[in-house]
């Protein structure tokens, strides 16, 4: 299986789709929230990405931290259409994925760097799909996680 | 008439460049690997190496480019550089920038192919073709894909890129642009009829080619400048040399 995946991820080099931008209405987004006490409490939402503008030019040619960004955000997008492919309830399925376990990781990454987070123990992320002129649709919702880093499964 | 040999040491050194800048950007930001895909110390010791290495074969490549090495490792270098380059998807778990890593692969294999021209000189030919075909086609597809969304043909596509959170870091001064639906129509259709056109170059005179060219570097550098994406400007202009054989 492990094999096939990544044969099928080769193949996407050697057989392009030239496929760029044929998506522009909508677009996927992760939120989090920091808990300090898992079993209750109002949860906060926030954008794990904020949307950011740049006045740098100098990126046209060397862009390592913005590629890095692309890329963070690209796992965000793989993670919906694996979601799509997944059976209802998605509570149940998803959580079982590789693609959950790297978005686990990417929120604790960016949780773990300073300003410290204080207080909070746990954390929550939820997948959104915000599309131009429509209400903004919560396609998945995590239970609390352990704000720790941890070793992979 | 332009030699088949220069063309091979421009997209030689434009490839070597952008692989070098393709990989020393994953070098610098390589700590990411291990935190969140999680590849524990030795295969962080792994990618390590592996990145260094693909540094020393672009700088080797290079150097073919300007003919300090003899051609005969010109077949090994090509093959290590594929084969790191499909190992480096992997370990990423999917192309790092989406069509940038594509089509610097397709530059690969148009070089590897142009390499067995030894047995028969039509590889050296086939190469060339392959990469110029691959350049023409992706524009020519992009632009098809586009022109097909209605969001693209009224401009709609260009506002939310330009006003929603979208996954590019947009260049802050153009975000104004968002609120004038004329000057986001006429982006989207000169988007669209850059890469519909494009393929017309194979029909004009070499003179009238480099304002294709010319255009296309202008197109990427604004890409690059608005969205961010750096690595398409790199990849796409390896493919261009091809373009002024046929």
């Amino acid at each position: 299986m492990e094999i096939i995946k990544e044969l099928t991820l080769a193949a996407k080099l050697l057989l392009p789709s030239w496929n760029f931008f044929n998506e522009v209405s909508c677009f996927p987004r992760l939120d989090f929230a920091l808990l300090v006490d898992p079993s209750h409490g109002t949860t906060t939402w926030n954008e794990l990405y904020p949307q950011h503008a740049t006045s740098s030019l100098g990126r046209i040619l060397f862009n390592p931290w913005g590629n890095l960004e692309l890329l963070e955000k690209n796992f965000i997008s793989a993670a919906v259409d694996h979601l799509a492919m997944l059976s209802q309830p998605f509570s149940e399925s998803f959580p079982a994925t590789e693609a959950f376990a790297i978005l686990q990781r990417l929120v604790q990454s960016k949780l773990n760097q300073p300003p410290e987070t204080g207080s909070h123990s746990h954390f929550q992320f939820r997948l959104v799909i915000e599309c131009a002129n429509e209400p903004e649709q919560i396609i998945f919702t995590s239970e609390p996680l352990s704000l720790s880093k941890q070793e992979v499964a | 008439m332009i030699e088949i040999a220069h063309i091979l040491s421009a997209t030689q050194c434009l490839l070597a460049i952008g692989l070098l800048v393709q990989t020393i950007e994953v070098a610098i930001t390589r700590a990411f690997y291990s935190s969140v895909l999680s590849q524990k110390g030795s295969s962080q010791g792994i990618l390590t190496v592996f990145l260094a290495g693909r540094i020393i074969g672009s700088l080797l490549l290079l150097l073919l480019a300007f003919n300090y090495l003899p051609s005969r490792i010109q077949q090994p270098l090509y093959w290590l550089l594929l084969l790191s380059s499909i190992f480096l998807v992997i370990r990423t778990r999917g192309p790092l920038c989406g069509g940038s890593d594509a089509m610097f692969f397709q530059v690969q294999v148009g070089l590897l192919i142009c390499s067995y021209a030894d047995w028969n000189p039509v590889f050296g030919i086939m190469g060339i073709a392959y990469i110029a075909a691959q350049s023409a086609l992706s524009y020519f597809l992009a632009g098809i894909v586009k022109l097909r969304n209605s969001s693209w043909r009224n401009g709609e596509a260009i506002r939310n890129l330009f006003s929603m959170n979208t996954p590019y870091r947009i260049f802050e001064p153009v975000r104004a642009i968002a609120h004038a639906p004329i000057a986001c129509m006429m982006m989207a259709w000169a988007t669209m009829l850059f890469e519909l056109l494009f393929p017309l170059l194979f029909m004009v005179p070499i003179e009238a080619k480099s304002i294709f060219l010319l255009a296309g570097v202008t197109f990427h550098l604004m890409n690059a400048a608005i969205i961010g994406i750096n690595r398409f400007f790199w990849a796409w202009i390896a493919t261009y040399p091809a373009l002024l054989l046929f």
